[in-house]
């Protein structure tokens, strides 16, 4: 068997009409598997006999195309021609030409329209027809998986779903397996520390898919659903970070990760003030803050504090030191620095909705400054996509739901919710 | 104990103010008292985190002028 995809097939039939009257010609590159032979690549080239009812390749043409298949790993699997103005059964000097019984022998008639096509083969100087298949390429459903469509015919780059940016070493070694065996040797970083791959043929998905398996990755997710999470290294690394960023991106991504809504939705995810992971470019943002708590016996009113809030929220009068939490940022300097332990820092989740950038920009509104509880926060999380799913209009990003039904909404949804699940 | 130096560090910016101040305390003999002068609420913010993170602690802190600070730290 012969298994073609629909794509091919077309550009087979628009250079045969290109070449009419005169007949077209090609060979056929592609894998073969089971005894199934897959075309990846037809290469056309030039009939030198510029005949209405015969065909030939100059032998250098077809030494060409020979490389070029073996650059890519593919193999001969046979040639094609056209029959302008006759069906597509052999000639007999089409049977004369049929030699190798490795190979199938395809016929395109451009004298019935649509135009039709069948292969042959030889067996011990016999030609018998050879079963053609058409598979056709469902480019949406590709891409909810992860798989988008790449320029060039029959080429995609495979998405992966990786969180908070963070890969093994096992992992990595897949990736260098797939990228070299399959691709181009090359591996795309994506703007949200995502990994694709490019040039993967469509007759390698399966093989690809089951191979990444193989080293624990998955496809990523495309189109309106909840994207990759992202994440800093947060607290557990860095000095600066207020919470485990990456244990919270798994845990997002376990619960809500490809879950369909009315468009794209993103979480991200930054472990303190300095933002490095840009909370609010995000559809919801979460970013590691602290509060400063002072503790008066431990004070000496040195001052050191209240000159360091890069926000100025900190005063100090008469030994008296007071935050305005409405200014505060929630960075910890004053906790970080402090030389008389004289704050405890409460440490929580800031959250910040509709951010989005893209065609559009929007900056995430702060609506919830803190919060201490993450079991709480997983319940806005889910109030926040259900309010979503409920009322945004299919295709509109959720900082435009939120535009045009108010803010307001959101938060008395929000609220609502915490009611039921027991108050604050 | 009296301040034995004053290291002034306003024309470094980060992170060469602290890794010039380490340079600096590291000719220093411990109990030595020393004055820091450096420029910039920020600078101040992460040079005071880092001399704690590496248990020095400030034991005073003065406005010498706008965003000028002097602050009094003993060599360990």
């Amino acid at each position: 068997m012969l298994v073609f995809f629909e794509f091919q097939i077309e550009k087979i039939v628009k250079f045969c009409r290109e070449q009419y009257p005169i007949e077209a010609c090609g060979l056929l590159g592609g894998k073969i598997e089971n005894g199934v032979k897959i075309v990846k690549s037809v290469y056309f080239a030039r009939n030198i006999a510029q005949s209405e009812s015969r065909f030939d390749i100059e032998a250098k043409e077809q030494y060409e195309i020979i490389k070029k298949m073996r650059a890519k790993n593919e193999v001969l699997l046979g040639n094609f021609h056209s029959h302008p103005k006759t069906p597509a059964r052999p000639s007999a000097e089409d049977r004369e030409l049929m030699l190798d019984p490795n190979l199938v022998y395809v016929i395109f008639s451009l004298k019935d329209n649509p135009p039709t096509f069948k292969g042959f083969k030889v067996s011990r100087g016999e030609v018998s027809e050879e079963e053609i298949t058409v598979k056709k390429v469902d480019y949406k459903t590709l891409k909810s998986g992860g798989i988008m469509r790449q320029t060039e015919d029959g080429y995609f780059a495979v998405r992966l779903k990786i969180t908070g940016g963070n890969l093994s070493i096992e992992q990595l070694k897949g990736l260098e397996e797939v990228a070299s065996r399959y691709g181009n040797g090359t591996l795309h970083l994506t703007a949200r520390q995502g990994v694709e791959i490019p040039y993967i043929h469509i007759a390698d998905l399966e093989e690809v898919i089951e191979k990444l398996k193989s080293y624990g990755l998955e496809l990523g997710a495309c189109g309106p659903r909840v994207r990759t999470v992202t994440a800093c290294q947060g607290r557990s690394i860095c000095p600066n970070g207020c919470i485990e960023t990456q244990e919270l991106a798994r845990e997002i991504a376990a619960r809500y990760y490809g879950q369909t809504l009315p468009h794209k939705f993103k979480f991200g995810i930054t472990g303190c003030a300095n933002n490095c992971l840009k909370a609010e470019e995000n559809d919801l943002g979460i970013k590691g803050v602290c509060r400063p708590l002072w503790l008066k016996d431990n004070c000496t009113a040195c001052g050191l504090c209240t000159k360091i809030c890069p926000v100025n929220a900190i005063t100090l009068n008469q030994q008296e030191i007071s935050v305005d939490y409405e200014v505060c940022i929630g960075c910890g300097d004053c906790v970080k620095a402090c030389p008389f332990e004289a704050y405890k820092g409460e440490y929580g989740y800031s959250l910040s909705f509709g951010g989005s950038f893209g065609r559009k920009i929007n900056i995430g509104k702060k609506l919830i400054p803190f919060i201490s509880s993450k079991e709480k926060m997983f319940t806005i999380f889910d109030k926040t996509l259900e309010f979503y799913r409920k009322e945004g209009k299919t295709g509109e990003r959720f900082y435009k739901t939120l535009e045009r039904v108010g803010f307001a909404k959101l938060e008395q949804y929000l609220r609502e919710g915490e009611r039921e699940n027991g108050g604050n | 104990m009296e301040v034995i130096k004053t290291i002034d560090l306003r024309e470094y910016v980060c992170p060469m103010t602290y890794v010039i101040l380490q340079a600096e305390i590291a000719y220093l003999n411990s109990g030595d008292k020393i004055a820091v002068i450096l420029a910039g609420k920020n600078t101040l913010a992460d040079v005071t985190k880092s001399l704690k993170m590496d248990g020095y602690r400030v034991e005073k802190i003065e406005e010498e002028g706008e965003e000028i600070y002097k602050i009094i730290i003993t060599v360990k």
